[in-house]
């Protein structure tokens, strides 16, 4: 085949992206999940559901978010090497409503995560309310869900004008709509990409102060005496790490479902593994400089929350989260070979992203609860069935708007990267 | 190591002409040549086609080293002399992970910079340069006897050079 047909074929198969797989896989663990939630919340330990909740709400949240900051970062620093797989970063922006809803549900189990609300704390005024925490956070994640969708929406609309005659039916109709009276001329390009440069900073900053702010109010706020003020940004540099993680696993997924091997090369795949092995130093980086100083002052209410994990029941769980984040990733993404290979690539991003969400697991359970580690079925369910939940947006998203995109496959070739 | 020989030195405007020049000498089994650019180019860097530089296990040992003296260093003087402060223990690990790791990247850095000026130094070869290889032209210098340079000198005018001289 030449060139031109095998990029005309990857054009039709990326508007057409076969989802089946990930909407059965969704719709299963989406409906086992939400069933052991609902029947543990009403049951006989309606603490453990909801504290579940938490660590799942924050954790996907996360992901999306930090996937989608992932693909703004390539536009502020003109990195087109990520043309081809940025889509597959985009695709996330379609949790975020979900997020939105499950942040409104979380509140119904509020007695059941912030210690101020029965024991208030007057040292922190009226910062720690159950109104004004709810208020500000939903409007943050709103704020975050606006930005990302009208940034995502402007860097569709080029390729959705390009790929309509590739699509039928409903699609086409929606294709048609979006595109309105694109064409793809010049002038018209240039206002799409003004808008990108002028939504992708926007989204950073948004990013790096709302979700330091979701950070103080969803996990901080659990020990409400504790406090460390570089813990925003460790929170939302572990979101960005497993938005990273994403990409590369549904890298490879796409690759091999697209059939995109010409233009999904060992370049995106090697790039990847550096920036995971490059954000796992920075996870410990920013996990070590909050030991440090904490350590130092050695004032009791700053090392109990550190105390409580580094020691007791929950010392495994904290060696296991240092091993899965930091040392088993930069030991095993050094090297060229195991970033470029398809299954040690795999292996290695997917450690990475359960240890971040047994960080987060370790960062909100000792806070609630005097018990130590418990992993049973309710833990696997409930994690799996938020799994499903943005595996179904996501899958939604593969369905609806083309997964490749022929511009930026485009300009990613004549820079050699593929 | 090779000493001064006569060969032929060509130079280049282009990368893609230098890279292909580079591809037939190899085709053509020629292996002894050196090429000198202005700036690091990753084609011709591939046509090229080093081995993987022994450099970087400098680097790795220098590293391993400057980690052990660091922790070395901080727990034995505070063994020495044990001074409590602030009631913490008297080989206190934490803090002095800050010494272990600037000490990695000192003796890293170091041991990379040796490393460099060692293999340089053995693996030095003379040849033919241009002042305008820092600039704007890629040369390509080939070391070969007499009777096969006017064999190379067409090769390497084929592949589009600018200019071809041979040189004793």
């Amino acid at each position: 085949m030449s060139p031109a047909t095998v990029h005309h074929e990857i054009h039709r198969r990326g508007a057409n992206a076969p989802t089946a797989s990930l909407f059965v896989a969704g719709i299963v663990l989406a409906i086992v999940g939400l069933g052991t939630f609902v029947a543990l919340a009403m049951g006989d330990d309606p603490g453990r559901a909801w504290r579940l909740f938490l660590i799942n709400f924050l954790f996907f949240t996360g992901v999306a978010q930090g996937a989608i900051v992932f693909a703004a970062t390539q536009k502020i620093t003109k990195g087109v090497w990520a043309g081809p797989i940025i889509r597959f970063a985009e695709a996330a922006a379609l949790f975020l409503p979900v997020s939105v809803v499950c942040f409104l549900v979380l509140f119904l189990g509020k007695h059941h995560l912030f210690p101020w609300i029965e024991h208030p704390t007057p040292l922190r005024g009226n910062w720690l309310t159950v109104p004004w925490v709810f208020w500000r956070d939903l409007a943050a994640l709103l704020a975050l869900m606006v930005t990302s969708v009208a940034f995502v929406y402007h860097d569709l609309k080029p390729d959705v004008a390009e790929l309509r005659d590739h699509v039928t039916g409903w699609k086409r109709a929606l294709y048609d709509r979006i595109a309105g009276d694109y064409v793809g001329s010049p002038e018209q390009l240039q206002a799409v990409e003004r808008r990108i440069n002028w939504l992708a900073p926007l989204l950073c900053l948004l990013y790096a102060y709302l979700f330091s702010l979701l950070g103080f109010d969803l996990i901080m706020s659990l020990a409400p005496y504790w406090m460390s003020n570089l813990f925003g940004a460790f929170f939302f540099m572990g979101a960005f790490l497993t938005g990273l993680t994403m990409l590369g696993l549904m890298s490879v997924f796409w690759r091999w479902k697209l059939d995109m091997g010409a233009v999904i090369g060992r370049e995106q795949l090697h790039d990847l593994g550096k920036l995971v092995f490059a954000f796992s130093i920075f996870w410990a980086y920013l996990m070590y400089s909050q030991l440090l100083v904490i350590w130092y002052g050695n004032l009791r209410e700053e090392t109990s929350f550190v105390f409580l994990r580094l020691w007791g029941d929950w010392r495994p769980i904290a060696i296991l989260v240092g091993l899965m984040i930091f040392l088993i990733p930069f030991w095993g993404l050094i090297w060229v070979k195991a970033k470029i290979n398809r299954v040690t690539f795999t292996t290695f991003l997917a450690i990475s992203f359960v240890g971040v969400w047994l960080e987060r697991y370790l960062l909100v359970q000792p806070s609630l609860t005097e018990a130590g580690p418990m992993f049973g079925a309710p833990e696997i369910a409930i994690s799996l069935g938020f799994l499903g939940l943005f595996l179904l947006a996501y899958g939604l998203f593969a369905r609806t708007f083309p997964m490749v995109s022929p511009r930026l496959l485009a300009k990613a070739e004549l820079t050699g990267h593929h | 190591m090779s000493t001064m020989t006569g060969g032929v030195l060509a130079s280049y405007r282009f990368v893609d002409a230098a890279s292909g020049a580079i591809r037939t000498l190899k085709a053509e089994g020629i292996r002894d040549f050196t090429v000198y650019t202005p700036v690091p180019n990753v084609e011709i860097a591939q046509a090229v086609g080093h081995r993987v530089s022994p450099v970087r296990l400098w680097t790795l040992l220098g590293g391993l080293l400057g980690c052990a003296s660091g922790f070395a260093l901080t727990l034995w003087m505070s063994f020495d002399w044990p001074l409590v402060v602030g009631g913490k223990p008297i080989g206190s690990v934490i803090p002095y992970v800050v010494i272990a790791f600037e000490l990695t990247i000192l003796f890293g850095a170091g041991a990379t910079i040796l490393g460099l000026i060692f293999h340089s130094w053995r693996n030095r070869q003379m040849g033919a340069y241009e002042g305008r290889f820092t600039d704007d032209h890629i040369g390509i210098f080939v070391r070969c006897p007499t009777e096969r340079r006017a064999e190379v000198e067409a090769l390497l005018r084929a592949a589009g050079a600018e200019e071809v001289r041979v040189e004793s």
